[in-house]
């Protein structure tokens, strides 16, 4: 019998309508592969009992016809969605036991049209990173490994966990969240395809936030097909989420054509011969490039003269509103407290903020503070709020010219957890300008970007092509990344 | 380039208290991303209006209308040692009427 948890969402949409086989069946074959590589530290609280249960509600539904759009699909989310009375941590210890008594709009859609959830994944802690190294609960290991070499890598991150429960099989879809390139570089890291919508199409109401003007859901599946269905069912004007757009939701699936015979795709000047980048995926996108022409596109160059500084932007920007959003978390509401001995009402928050926050956090508050102080606000803050701007200009510019624009997903190929865990990290993959150089200006602009499978390095790890689209002109990104998934 | 003192005044403004440890590894890493951030202070943004959001969205508001409400008991589930619905603190002062 096939192994049902390698099918798509599609194909096991089709299989259950056919009575095939059960949602029960699948979700089984779902648990098995958890159980199986509970090694690869994927889930930070699995939920395989209530997936079960909700497998069994799906097939008695679809005996009735009844079915919601992903009626019995297994399905897993990121840690940071908040779940009602299963416990969301956003992998830190301060949330450690915070057991949210709501539910996040994306969650609640993806319930409605009948995903089984079969837990919660594993990611960095609060989203800042780019390894899932950094989570309390531990490194999430990457299931590819290089054929030349032995040693445990990583998945990429922030999306980490969501990333290798869907490449494994643990479920068939996932959500993740994408403030600088947090699902499109695990999806990259794990030959899946990743997507993340325009900043306003999805809401982002009970999701823990890192820094509320970058962050939007968005989700990781195994084909482009997948992903048009699965975004479509997140997205939509939320009156919860104030940035949430009030904007219909085309109906991508069904308008999706790999059609694009004429169209201009844009690279980037800026990015043309950059220093470091895997000369591997060089040499893939320069083949992504001729399918395209092949396809009867019309390569344009345009330029981005502001592009230089999306890394500066991301520390100096991302880095305040992630500070302001972490000083909720004092020990006195929902978090967890020190029990340490103490001497003042602010020992109880310095202490248990010490205590609940990991090193890199804390890295990131200082700098948010530090770039926010009264000496430094109009050197850095408010110069980076104005250099957006310019850059949101160029980009605007770019779209004048083209329909999309194409460059690799990552600069480098998947790297050794180990290294990453120690800070041993070489130059090249740990230089914060390069690694955020593709990914970053898409969320400074609250622009679509998706990243599709390019094929394998030659030494069998995976590469990713990334496609950027005007603001809510996610059907062309879609199309696009079907031209280039069918080669 | 920052101090140890000037970190210790962030971490102090930020409800952090760090070990000695944690203190030098901080501070070199602070440091370094510093530097990597200095490059903005070189752009020319004169006439430049700041962004606020990604894309001047116009944000919307809530209808002044109660739509929820009544839920101490969600509200309290998570609080670390509640009482008859409030929140509490450690006792911190001494003496009196212990």
């Amino acid at each position: 019998m096939t192994d049902l948890s390698k099918l798509t969402v599609l194909e096991a949409n089709k299989g259950l309508k056919n009575k095939d086989f059960t949602s029960e069946e699948l979700t089984k074959a779902c648990i098995k592969n958890i159980e199986a590589n509970r090694n690869l530290n994927a889930f930070v609280t699995e939920a395989l009992d209530l997936a079960l249960e909700s497998a069994k509600k799906s097939d008695e539904k679809i005996q009735k016809g009844e079915v919601g759009k992903i009626e019995g699909i297994p399905f897993a989310l990121k840690d940071l969605f908040c779940t009602k009375g299963i416990r969301t941590t956003s992998a830190s210890r301060i949330l450690e036991n915070f057991i949210p008594p709501y539910e996040s709009t994306v969650s609640q859609k993806l319930k409605d049209q009948g995903s089984v959830l079969v837990g919660k994944t594993n990611m960095d802690e609060f989203a800042c990173g780019s390894t899932s190294t950094t989570s309390y609960f531990g490194p999430v290991i990457s299931p590819f490994k290089a054929s030349d070499n032995d040693e445990d890598l990583v998945p990429g991150g922030s999306s980490g966990g969501s990333a290798v429960a869907v490449s494994v099989g643990m479920c068939l879809g996932s959500t993740g969240t994408d403030t600088g390139g947090s699902i499109r570089q695990p999806a990259a890291f794990t030959n899946l395809v990743g997507v993340k919508p325009t900043y306003g199409r999805v809401s982002r109401y009970g999701i823990i936030p890192l820094a509320s003007s970058f962050d939007q859901a968005g989700i990781l599946s195994k084909t482009v097909r997948d992903s048009a269905l699965l975004t479509e069912i997140i997205s939509g004007y939320d009156k919860k989420d104030s940035t949430s757009m009030n904007k219909q939701v085309p109906n991508w699936l069904e308008n999706l054509s790999s059609d694009i015979k004429g169209k201009k795709v844009g690279i980037v000047k800026e990015f043309i011969n950059v220093k470091g980048v895997h000369p591997e995926i060089v040499e893939a996108f320069s083949k992504t490039v001729q399918l395209l022409k092949d396809k009867g596109c019309e390569v344009v160059e345009v330029s981005l003269p502001n592009v230089k500084y999306s890394a500066a932007l991301y520390m100096i920007i991302a880095y305040n509103e992630l500070a302001s959003n972490l000083a909720r978390y004092d020990g006195v509401r929902y978090t967890r407290r020190t029990n340490k001995e103490l001497s003042s009402l602010y020992d109880l928050y310095a202490k248990t903020r010490s205590e609940g926050f990991g090193e890199n956090i804390k890295k990131r508050i200082l700098l948010g503070y530090y770039s926010s102080s009264s000496e430094n606000y109009e050197k850095y803050l408010l110069r980076s709020l104005k250099i957006r701007r310019l850059l949101v200009n160029d980009m605007q510019n770019a779209f004048k010219q083209v329909d999309i624009l194409l460059t690799p997903t990552t600069p480098n190929l998947p790297f050794s957890v180990e290294k990453a865990v120690k800070g041993e990290l070489e130059d090249a993959i740990s230089s914060n300008y390069l690694n955020d150089l593709f990914a970053i200006p898409v969320n400074l602009c609250g622009l679509p970007g998706i990243s599709v499978p390019a094929g394998l390095s030659k030494n069998g790890l995976p590469m990713g092509m990334h496609l950027i689209a005007n603001r809510f002109d996610e059907q062309t990104m879609f199309d696009f990344a079907l031209a280039v998934e069918e080669n | 380039m920052i101090t140890k003192e000037k970190l210790l005044k962030l971490a102090n403004s930020a409800a952090l208290e760090l070990s000695e440890e944690e203190t030098d590894i901080l501070l070199k890493k602070v440091n370094a991303e510093i530097e990597s951030v200095v490059c903005v202070t070189q752009a020319d943004v004169e006439d430049v209006e700041r962004l606020q959001n990604p894309y001047d969205m116009t944000l919307s508001l809530d209808d002044d209308e109660i739509n929820d409400g009544n839920m101490v008991d969600d509200v309290m589930k998570n609080a670390p040692n509640p009482l008859y619905n409030f929140f509490t603190v450690p006792k911190i002062l001494k003496g009196g009427d212990e």
